[in-house]
């Protein structure tokens, strides 16, 4: 039988604490009765071993005092992979690798999220719910804004070196309850440099076995050179078929390729040109990987310079894959044999009702 | 070996595995299956699907066992680990096929209707659960037929009438006897469940033949397409059902019946259901015992909306226990199934 011990609940009937707590929290509610001591009403007169500290020490200490007294805090500061893996161990998280060679734009995606996050009551029809990595965000972000003085916004190069994670928590704008924690990697693009010419650096490279999403960042700006298209094509591809051939990036990693400064792409002379070789791209990726793994195209525009662009144009796109796949979250319907169904010897185990 | 536990320990994980750790996490695995106790798998259920434990020290004493064999395991900031080895216990001890992983499988399938698919960690677990009880509710109802023992086979001795001969040959003929006799126990033990079996069967067939329900006390193609006609229809193939896992196929032979009613598109939430429940429920003579807790929500609903009593307070106390909304709609036939599992549960174990 159910009952609440706080005085003046009533719980019982109207289904609301009285301190406002949710039952499966509150300490005063319980669904099964207890004996419990009464400790005023204990005999300890009588009690030959009893002394004053004794009662004391007897008396339970309170099991949530502890907690709330200490309570490790990030400081905000990117995490590092012992960080990163110790926060996937506490909870259920999305890894999100953001790939591409240096200057493609990672970095500058992630602010712009940020920043839309921190603008608008929620985007997406997600709404922001919490980062350990604030602090870091911040700072990342110092030079996009008017306190950096500069002329242009920018995003400082990520430096090479060991692998650090961004975090960001969202929750969905109906149902707060739901929400999803995003771990981004934040690699420099010399280190992905280095991968796509070695099978060994690629199978070293183990946030790929785990990854939920690999985003691929391609920067349109240079597909949009003639100059330069060719190498961007070769170095972004380069970089995905290497972790693909070494059986880093396994079937269940959802891909996106990012064409990234898509404004200045959309405002390029010989356009036209531009978008075959674009088109050749897309398809030359399809044809070698879409059997396998699920990819999707996203053209986006993080910070536009040129073009009447929204700002974060295509983030959206991006952020809805990212809350709605995981590598792990099976298709929930079941999946079951049903070769003993019909290897039956019994009419009775194989009936199926079909009303046609 | 446990196979699914590297698959299953990806998710809490950003490095690799450590085949070190993989191997101790197994060990403490075993330990924990080893003395089948069903009240500790019921737990690490709870556990698995996100439900409150009705045992507050459960999750300390299953971290316990993990530090036991690797004591730099620390509690903290380990739910997610934990849940994930809750989920591969359960998934062992149904691997174990021993006489209690259909009530373990059961009632995995049972406690996980209703729940946030997206808060379910490794859903295979739950198809492993599904595919168990799917394979035995079948090799149930299939009886193998046993040769019996073969008298020829006896080498006696015959004609020769001396003490050590004589000896020998009861010898024989003591060990012959003794298998027949098993031969003969298990013969008929196989009969009776075979009995049984065709038994179950003529039932079910018979009152879908039959197109009368006895609880509600009108022919089939009379009632309504409401919640009450799903509850008693269903309780009525439920008291049919003589062997567990209840036959794979429960569905199909309801759909029979339902498509009468026209009930195909009719979808009930559990609060709808509780309340077809509170109606029928002198007719129904529906036993409220519960030994499984918040495992089994319908039960849980009807249980705890006839101790509370008021609507707000009982929806309230019984989503915090299960982790599942009254509100949300089932298809008729998903809830009908559901019925007919927890039905299965409490009456047979």
């Amino acid at each position: 039988m159910a009952e609440c011990k706080e005085e003046g609940c009533s719980v019982l009937t109207t289904g609301k604490c009285i301190n406002g707590l949710e039952i499966d929290v509150c300490p005063h509610y319980s669904d099964q009765y207890e004996n419990n001591v009464d400790l005023e009403e204990s005999n300890t007169d009588n009690d030959p071993d009893f002394n004053g500290e004794d009662a004391v020490d007897d008396i339970a200490p309170d099991k949530n005092h502890s907690e709330i007294r200490y309570k490790e805090i990030h400081r905000g500061t990117a995490l590092s992979f012992d960080d990163a893996n110790k926060f996937a161990k506490s909870t259920q998280t999305r890894l999100v690798i953001l790939a591409g060679m240096p200057n493609a734009g990672k970095t500058t995606s992630i602010l712009s999220l940020l920043h839309l996050f921190a603008i608008k009551p929620s985007f997406a029809k997600l709404i922001f719910a919490g980062s350990k990595t604030l602090l870091d965000f911040e700072e990342k972000s110092h030079l996009s804004k008017i306190d950096s003085e500069r002329i242009e916004p920018e995003t400082a190069r990520t430096l090479s070196g060991a692998s650090n994670f961004m975090h960001l928590k969202v929750a969905m704008k109906d149902d707060v309850n739901k929400s999803t924690d995003l771990i981004f990697t934040d690699i420099s693009g010399e280190t992905f440099d280095s991968l796509k010419n070695s099978t060994q650096e690629c199978r070293n490279f183990i946030l790929g076995n785990r990854a939920d999403h690999f985003v691929l960042f391609l920067d349109s700006q240079m597909l949009s050179t003639m100059s330069k298209r060719a190498a961007t094509k070769a170095d972004g591809i380069g970089i995905l078929n290497s972790l693909i051939d070494a059986g880093t990036l396994s079937p269940h990693t959802h891909i996106q390729i990012v064409f990234s400064k898509w404004d200045l792409f959309e405002t390029t002379k010989n356009k036209d040109n531009h978008e075959q070789f674009l088109e050749n791209i897309i398809n030359e990726i399809n044809t070698k990987h879409s059997t396998k793994y699920n990819i999707a195209f996203v053209k986006l525009i993080s910070r536009p310079k040129k073009g009447d662009f929204e700002f974060g144009h295509g983030l959206e796109d991006l952020v809805k894959l990212w809350v709605s796949h995981s590598a792990f979250s099976t298709n929930q319907s079941l999946k079951l044999d049903k070769s003993k169904i019909s290897n039956s010897r019994r009419q009775f185990s194989r009936f199926e009702f079909n009303n046609k | 070996m446990i196979l699914n536990l590297t698959k299953s320990y990806k998710i809490a994980t950003l490095s690799g595995l450590n085949e070190d750790l993989l191997s101790k996490r197994a060990k403490a695995i075993t330990t924990i299956i080893k003395p089948k106790k069903i009240d500790i798998i019921q737990e690490c259920i709870r556990l698995y699907l996100g439900k409150p434990n009705e045992n507050s020290e459960f999750i300390e004493e299953f971290y316990g066992f993990f530090h036991k064999e690797d004591g730099m395991f620390l509690r903290e900031d380990s739910e997610l680990e934990l849940r994930i080895l809750s989920g591969v216990v359960i998934s062992e001890f149904i691997k174990k096929d021993i006489f209690e992983s259909i009530q373990v499988a059961l009632i995995l399938k049972i406690a996980s209707f209703g729940i946030d698919s997206s808060t379910i960690i490794n859903n295979d677990v739950i198809n492993e659960a599904h595919q168990y009880l799917l394979d035995n509710s079948i090799s149930e109802r299939e009886s193998d037929v046993h040769d019996p023992v073969d008298l020829k086979t006896l080498a006696l001795k015959e004609g020769d009438t001396s003490p050590e001969s004589v000896s020998a040959n009861f010898s024989l003929l003591q060990g012959f006897f003794k298998s027949l006799q098993k031969s003969h126990e298990n013969e008929v033990s196989n009969l009776k469940h075979k009995i049984q079996v065709l038994q179950e069967e003529s039932d079910i067939h018979w009152w879908i033949f039959r197109g009368f329900n006895s609880i509600l006390e009108k022919p089939v193609g009379e009632l309504d397409n409401t919640s009450e006609t799903v509850l008693a229809v269903t309780k009525e193939f439920a008291d049919l059902i003589t062997i567990s896992p209840p036959p794979n196929n429960s569905k199909d032979f309801l759909k029979i019946v339902f498509h009468k009613t026209g009930l195909e598109d009719k979808k009930i939430s559990i609060l709808e259901f509780e309340s077809a429940f509170k109606n029928l429920s002198e007719k129904l003579n529906l036993h409220l015992k519960n030994t499984y807790g918040n495992l089994v929500p319908l039960y849980s609903a009807f249980i705890t909306a006839k101790e509370i009593g008021t609507e707000a307070a009982w929806i309230s106390i019984f989503e915090a226990k299960t982790k599942t909304n009254v509100q949300e709609k089932f298809e008729y036939i998903d809830i009908a199934e559901q019925f007919i599992a927890e039905y299965t549960l409490v009456n047979f174990y």
